[in-house]
């Protein structure tokens, strides 16, 4: 079926969708002797057409063919991939057989892999994409009429999916997420990001299944219907199962799911179907109430979303001007550029914190550092972001690799920093704008340059333009940007600015408009009186984003600086005569250089990391030990933060950030000075066997490596007589064991008698939440150790002695 | 009745967990930001899922048991159910996501964010259970009755290795609940309990 064909069947009524597959297999027993549902494809063919067939005769439109995991990476996991051309093929047939003559459109449906993508999970973008290509080739070979991609919870596997079934199928897309009841998916996507990504992807329609519910998922719907003019599904489940007595039951009924769907179709909604829980009987009444209507008409709405993982904004909701923080630039910032040479991004984080909390609505991110690696770079600053700042990006960078990288792996829709009239450069960059549906910053320059008149730069935008239909961007997602000079030296091209951002206006009102602000004050004192006056002065002329420095005041609006920019003030003479003496008030009193062991202590002490290898670099070339040094500064630091957390001061984060700075700071010392006998002492530390504990385990790790000591972790679940024979060959100061059960503390026992037996003298530390110094006295262990603190002044103790 | 696909880690419940003690310990700023943020990300990972199994049961001589025939074990849980003439079962699981996340932090020898990880995932499961259990009180309140405390296997003498017969009865295995050799449940943040229910 063509894509055409199904877009024009939506507008002329609404479509009745299947009920649930998986769960009407549960109920039938249909699941028994199959690894998973899609082996029934081609293991017992005849239960799915069973129940394809229920949902045909009760007067599905469509129906969900039975290829829900058939993506490379599951079938693989489950042994099936080579059967996987038969799994589809059957999948899309059984469907077609079903019908039985009937008009059934046969839908081939993709969900999720199981396994989270970076960041929440280790899966990477590009093998997703890859799963999911796998399967929409095949669909495609197939002929599925359309793809249903469903039952999605985190919009960057949506996002690898839709891309995958674009670039691989030819006919309709339809994406459907499932949500909680507030409107947000279980990874915190809510309605509008979804909507954002699945739109900009340019999918058919799109829609909701499964989550909460018919009732609570047609107050969503309604939602969706307010912020998309595409077409709608809705696919709920008969509300959210319980697990009573070994029944799963799904507590709503055909009615309360009737009435709901019927609610939801008053709202716009076009395709209807069920979800887990639903049965052909439910949809047999669907069908009876909504099969060949008219789809109720709604209002059309105008959005332009761009968007994060979380939220999205509305940019034709954000008052003038829309704020793009500039700071996240290392343009000229030594220190930040040191910092992301050595794949740190604290400052990067602290910048997209900090313009977000001082208004910033998106977050220009720019990683052009000479000598890095920017296609990697600029990508893993994107989603370093996107862990912690929802605010949505602006990608910015000259190279196009870069841009296509970190565009890709955006969770949401950003915007790109940009595209000029070069030729080659359009020739580059509009196509990415496509294949992402991102926003588009154009700068109105070519090879000549900017132009010197208003018409020039118009020129070059109506050239933009015809490029983005050429390689079909919308014009709507055109942002041009005209260019600002410094008033100081081109004083007659700010007229020539405004007047290009009115008549942009005039011509192209759908293409949206911003500036590079602070270029206009180069060359004058209190850049900022001339920047926000220009502003103000660029809003009025129709300015819709600002890239600017959101921590800076935008309020000012100066008559002076008016002048000037308006030329009336020849030589800027006036401008100058009320601002030459003005100083900008330093933004804080710079502390005084301390010296750098003093540093390395505070860095330690505070927590700091990401600050620790520029300390330590510099401590390696100043002193003639720097091996004392860093040790002594460590020390003392560690000293004060185990007194704080004695104290209660500090509490474990606090501890572990500490070890974390001080850990880093002797694996720099270590590596740069060669030496290996700098060690303080080697200790084993291990969780005893039956017992699968890590963390804690691991925080006294930590700890103790940040002492110094060079710490063996043996893991988890470890033999006791490993441990021993690990201490026979390596002689370690100590044996540190950890238990979290009581049912495993007697291990610890079995370890202290196989010491003994072994003839060595090792001290035997113990801990975990269960165990006490009664019982190490017991069962003769040296030390009970009631945190990591606490086993590190021990070991530290037995270094003194030794 | 029940319904714990909503659960919101608190915030408050997972500082108390690492140690946060509100008149003494001084949380700078960025320490601060730094929970938050994986705290923001054990949200998005966790999956709270519950299964139920209740029946009538009788108490006697140290062996509480279910009309259907499964027994449990021990003199001391006996004494806690003392009175009661029902009991529900009830096992929680958030999900492994989180746990295959704080274990690759592990490896990447991020202890920090591992630690709020591994604290969050606990103090969800523990909020999930109490959930629960709360749903399961109201519910039962309209009927008169009350609840005694939750009791997992392992506690007192009742057996750890009983975990495995009483996930099996329950059908813990719906909720990917399943056990180690060592008798532990996976996903790790899990939690098994019997709860006995008595008139007021």
């Amino acid at each position: 079926m063509k894509k055409e064909q199904f877009l024009e069947l939506l507008k002329t009524k609404v479509l009745i969708m299947d009920g649930a597959t998986g769960t009407q297999l549960q109920a039938k027993k249909y699941l028994e002797d199959v690894v998973i549902p899609e082996e029934l494809n081609i293991k017992f063919p005849e239960r799915i057409l069973d129940i394809h067939s229920s949902y045909a005769n009760a007067g599905s439109d469509i129906i969900l063919a039975n290829t829900f995991g058939a993506n490379s990476i599951r079938l693989k996991h489950h042994g099936l991939l080579d059967k996987a051309d038969d799994i589809i093929k059957n999948g899309i047939d059984l469907v077609r057989q079903a019908a039985a003559g009937k008009d059934v459109i046969a839908a081939g449906d993709i969900s999720s892999i199981g396994e989270y993508i970076q960041p929440l999970g280790n899966l990477s973008f590009d093998e997703a994409y890859k799963a999911f290509s796998f399967q929409a080739k095949l669909l495609q070979k197939h002929n599925a009429d359309i793809i249903v991609i469903e039952t999605m919870t985190e919009i960057k596997e949506l996002k690898a999916a839709i891309l995958a079934a674009r670039d691989n199928f030819e006919g309709a897309i339809i994406a459907q997420m499932t949500f909680s009841q507030d409107g947000t998916t279980v990874t915190g996507n809510d309605l509008q990001s979804f909507i954002a990504m699945a739109e900009s992807l340019g999918v058919d329609a799109l829609g909701l299944n499964c989550s909460i519910g018919s009732k609570d998922l047609a107050e969503l719907a309604k939602i969706l219907r307010k912020n998309t003019n595409l077409p709608i599904s809705f696919k709920p489940n008969a509300g959210v199962p319980v697990l009573i007595n070994r029944e799963t039951i799904f507590p709503e009924t055909k009615e309360e799911f009737i009435k709901s769907s019927l609610e939801a179709y008053s709202s716009g909604i076009n395709m209807f179907g069920g979800c887990c829980g639903t049965t052909p009987e439910f949809i047999k009444a669907l069908s009876s109430e909504l099969k060949n209507k008219a789809p109720v008409k709604t209002d059309s709405v105008s959005k332009f979303f761009l968007s994060t993982r979380v939220k999205a904004i509305d940019i034709n909701e954000i008052k003038r001007p829309i704020v793009i923080g500039e700071r996240i630039n290392p343009t000229n910032r030594k220190k930040l550029q040191e910092e992301l040479l050595n794949g740190i991004f604290a400052s990067v984080k602290d910048e997209a914190r900090s313009q977000a909390e001082s208004g910033a609505n998106l977050l220009d991110v720019n990683m052009g550092v000479p000598q890095a690696d920017e296609v990697a770079l600029l990508s893993q600053a994107v989603s370093q972001i996107q862990e912690i700042a929802a605010v949505p990006l602006c990608i910015d960078s000259s190279n196009p690799k870069a841009l296509e990288e970190a565009v890709k792996n955006c969770a949401g829709r950003p915007l790109i920093n940009s595209v000029n009239g070069e030729q080659a450069k359009l020739d580059s960059i509009l196509p990415i704008a496509k294949r992402y549906g991102a926003a588009l910053i154009a700068l109105t320059t070519d090879d000549d340059g900017i132009p010197k008149t208003t018409e020039g730069r118009l020129a070059i935008a109506k050239k933009i333009l015809e490029n983005a239909d050429k390689y079909g961007v919308p014009r709507k997602n055109i942002i041009f940007d005209y260019l600002v000079l410094s008033a100081s030296s081109s004083p007659e091209q700010v007229t020539e600015t405004l007047n290009a951002i009115k008549k942009s206006k005039e011509l192209w009102p759908e293409c949206k408009i911003l500036l590079g602000v602070s270029n206009i004050s180069f060359g004058l004192p209190s850049r900022q009186t001339i920047n926000s006056t220009f502003l103000k002065m660029a809003v009025e002329a129709g300015l819709d984003f600002a890239i600017i420095n959101p921590h800076e005041n935008w309020n000012i609006s100066d008559s002076f600086a008016k002048n000037l920019l308006e030329n009336k003030d020849k030589g800027a003479v006036k401008y100058m005569e009320a601002f030459s003496s003005y100083k900008k008030p330093s933004s804080a009193a710079e502390e005084k250089g301390l010296p750098f062991d003093k540093q390395l202590y505070f860095a330690v002490l505070r927590g700091n990391k990401e600050s620790v290898p520029g300390i330590v670099n510099n401590i390696v070339l100043e002193n003639k030990d720097p091996f004392k040094s860093v040790n002594d500064a460590v020390l003392e630091a560690l000293n004060i933060v185990g007194e704080k957390f004695a104290s209660k001061e500090y509490f474990l984060p606090q501890i572990i950030m500490s070890a974390e700075a001080a850990q880093t700071a002797f694996v720099i010392i270590k590596k740069s000075i060669k030496k290996e006998e700098n060690s303080s002492g080697k200790i084993i530390m291990a969780t005893v066997k039956g017992d699968m504990h890590d963390i804690g385990k691991n925080i006294v790790c930590a700890v103790l490596e940040s002492y110094g000591f060079d710490v063996i972790d043996m893991g988890i679940n470890v033999d006791s007589q490993d441990i021993i024979n690990k201490a026979e060959e390596i002689k370690p100061l100590a044996i540190g064991l950890s238990a979290l059960m009581t049912t495993t503390m007697p291990e610890m026992e079995i370890a202290v008698k196989m010491r003994d037996k072994s003839g060595i003298h090792t001290p035997i530390i113990i801990g975990g939440a269960a165990v006490t110094k009664k019982y190490a006295d017991e069962i003769g262990a040296d030390f009970y150790a009631k945190d990591a603190m606490d086993t590190a002044k021990y070991v530290k103790q037995l270094t003194k002695n030794k | 009745m029940i319904n714990v696909s909503a659960i919101q880690i608190p915030y408050k419940a997972l500082l108390a967990r690492l140690g946060y003690l509100q008149a003494k310990t001084k949380i700078d700023k960025k320490t601060e930001i730094l929970i938050k943020e994986n705290l923001d990300l054990a949200q998005k990972l966790i999956k709270p899922k519950a299964v139920l199994a209740f029946d009538n049961i009788t108490v006697k001589n140290g062996i509480i048991e279910l009309e259907d025939g499964f027994k449990i074990e021990s003199s001391d849980i006996t004494k806690l159910l003392d009175g009661c003439f029902k009991a529900y079962c009830i096992a929680v699981t958030i999900g492994q996501a989180i746990e295959n996340k704080r274990n690759s932090f592990i490896d990447d020898k991020e202890t920090f964010k591992a630690l709020i990880l591994d604290a969050a995932g606990s103090v969800a499961a523990e909020e999930t259970i109490s959930i629960a259990y709360r749903q399961i009180e109201d519910f039962e309140k309209k009927n008169g009755n009350v609840l005694t405390k939750r009791y997992s296997p392992g506690y007192g003498n009742w057996k750890l290795e009983s975990q495995k017969d009483f996930l099996n009865w329950l059908g813990a295995d719906k909720i990917g609940i399943t056990l180690n050799d060592f008798f532990l449940m996976r996903p790790e943040k899990s939690v098994s309990a019997l709860i006995g229910v008595k008139r007021q």
